[in-house]
């Protein structure tokens, strides 16, 4: 007879580190180092040592694990430290603001979700064409086509992990898509 | 695999730091010190909006300037002109400064900030409103007058300062001829007046006024302490 083995959830393993449980850091590293590199040389780009933004990110993390509420997600949680972080990594990389006010915030809008097969196709589209394009595009609508496309989060995660309205999520993803078509015509690359 | 020895190394240094304890976590405390000190600054910015609304609100209901809307074209530049800007817009600023704070919270940055904002136009306005139907104002107003609260001190003998200067006045009614109203002056920071309020000849000044009856008039000076109004109102109910 073999038992079961109960893999514990994200959420889990914070609440056992919240306790004291140091080690189980290392587990919750072990599921999104991969994640968090990825979204992070995504974004980055142009940024030195995504490396050592991302072990930047888990500093922090670690240190404010007790701002963790287990009643939410852990995901979108440490996805928002993350953001936040590449953030400042881009500021600095860059000496002006990276944009000074959310224009897109301001008013509602309809929220308009993509069906599964049409994400899935134009996921297919970007992933595979997303290193020659995504540099050339400003961060705001970067960010949001790796968080979209590549990292897969819904709608919902994403507005809480920008902190912005759903509404503004699903604009800024269509405007995203829009600007990365135009710019891929310039290359001369062609999306099926 | 080069991403393998990538995660490798971000969970190694990661973890040596740890141990190394150069990386601690915050306490809960610290986080609920945090939350507590927020709401606490959002809940006061709230109530000085609220109070220098409810001020704004007082201040004009106690000079009468809204009767200003009721003089025609005239009237309604003066009242833009007698408007308190400066304190709406210091109102202004603490509503963007709310704002910032409360997007901190969930329902704060899920919503679009011209939501946001209305909403807290609209709690500000009401709560400011009701406060106008306590006697908040009028206790600060004489707490300032006997001087026992220096910053309101300003604020509040601005309110009943004469404004001669601006064209308005405002005094009790001490007779009344066939063209003419004699109005008694109460200054706030001098001795009483007596206004002579020269009122158009189609007019019978003894059908509308009494002697003893509070009017607010907006008009120019033709000389020395005659009147030429533009617009007259009786006060029902003064204090």
């Amino acid at each position: 007879m073999s038992e079961a083995q109960v893999v514990p959830t994200d959420e889990e393993l914070a609440v056992l580190v919240q306790r004291g449980q140091i080690e189980k850091f290392g587990e919750l590293m072990k599921r999104y180092s991969a994640k968090l590199f990825r979204y992070g040389r995504q974004f980055l780009r142009g940024v030195d040592n995504v490396e050592d933004v991302v072990q930047d990110v888990f500093i922090k993390t670690y240190r404010n694990i007790n701002s963790f509420d287990s009643s939410q997600r852990f995901s979108p949680w440490i996805y928002r430290i993350a953001h936040n972080t590449y953030i400042n990594a881009i500021k600095k990389q860059n000496s002006g603001p990276l944009y000074l006010f959310d224009f897109d915030t301001i008013i509602s809008h309809t929220v308009v979700e993509e069906d599964h097969a049409t994400k899935e196709r134009e996921q297919k589209e970007i992933k595979e064409v997303v290193d020659r394009g995504l540099s050339e595009i400003e961060p705001k609508y970067r960010e949001i086509l790796v968080l979209y496309y590549i990292e897969d989060f819904s709608y919902k995660e994403i507005a809480e992990i920008l902190r912005i309205p759903i509404g503004t999520v699903g604009v800024r993803v269509m405007r995203a898509k829009k600007i990365l078509k135009d710019k891929y015509q310039e290359l001369g690359i062609e999306l099926r | 695999m080069k991403n393998e020895d990538i995660k490798n190394n971000i969970e190694e240094a990661v973890l040596r730091r740890i141990e190394q304890d150069c990386v601690k976590i915050k306490p809960k405390s610290y986080f609920v010190i945090k939350a507590v000190l927020l709401a606490l600054c959002v809940f006061s910015i709230f109530v000085l909006s609220v109070i220098l609304v409810s001020f704004i609100i007082f201040s004009l209901n106690t000079r009468g300037d809204l009767f200003l809307l009721g003089f025609g074209k005239r009237g309604i530049v003066k009242f833009i002109l007698l408007f308190p800007w400066f304190l709406l817009s210091i109102d202004a600023l603490l509503i963007v400064l709310l704002d910032y704070l409360v997007r901190r919270f969930r329902f704060g940055y899920h919503s679009p900030i011209i939501y946001l904002f209305l909403a807290t136009l609209v709690f500000v306005t009401t709560f400011s409103y009701l406060i106008n139907f306590t006697s908040l104002h009028s206790q600060l107003s004489d707490l300032a007058r006997s001087r026992h609260i220096p910053f309101a001190e300003s604020m509040y003998g601005d309110i009943n300062k004469s404004r001669h200067g601006e064209g308005i006045f405002r005094g009790i009614v001490s007779s009344v001829g066939d063209n003419y109203i004699v109005l008694k002056h109460s200054n706030f920071d001098g001795p009483d007046t007596e206004l002579k309020i020269m009122v158009p000849a189609d007019l019978n000044p003894k059908s509308f006024v009494h002697p003893g009856e509070e009017i607010y008039i907006a008009g120019d000076i033709a000389s020395g302490t005659v009147i030429l109004p533009y617009g007259m109102r009786k006060i029902v109910n003064s204090k």
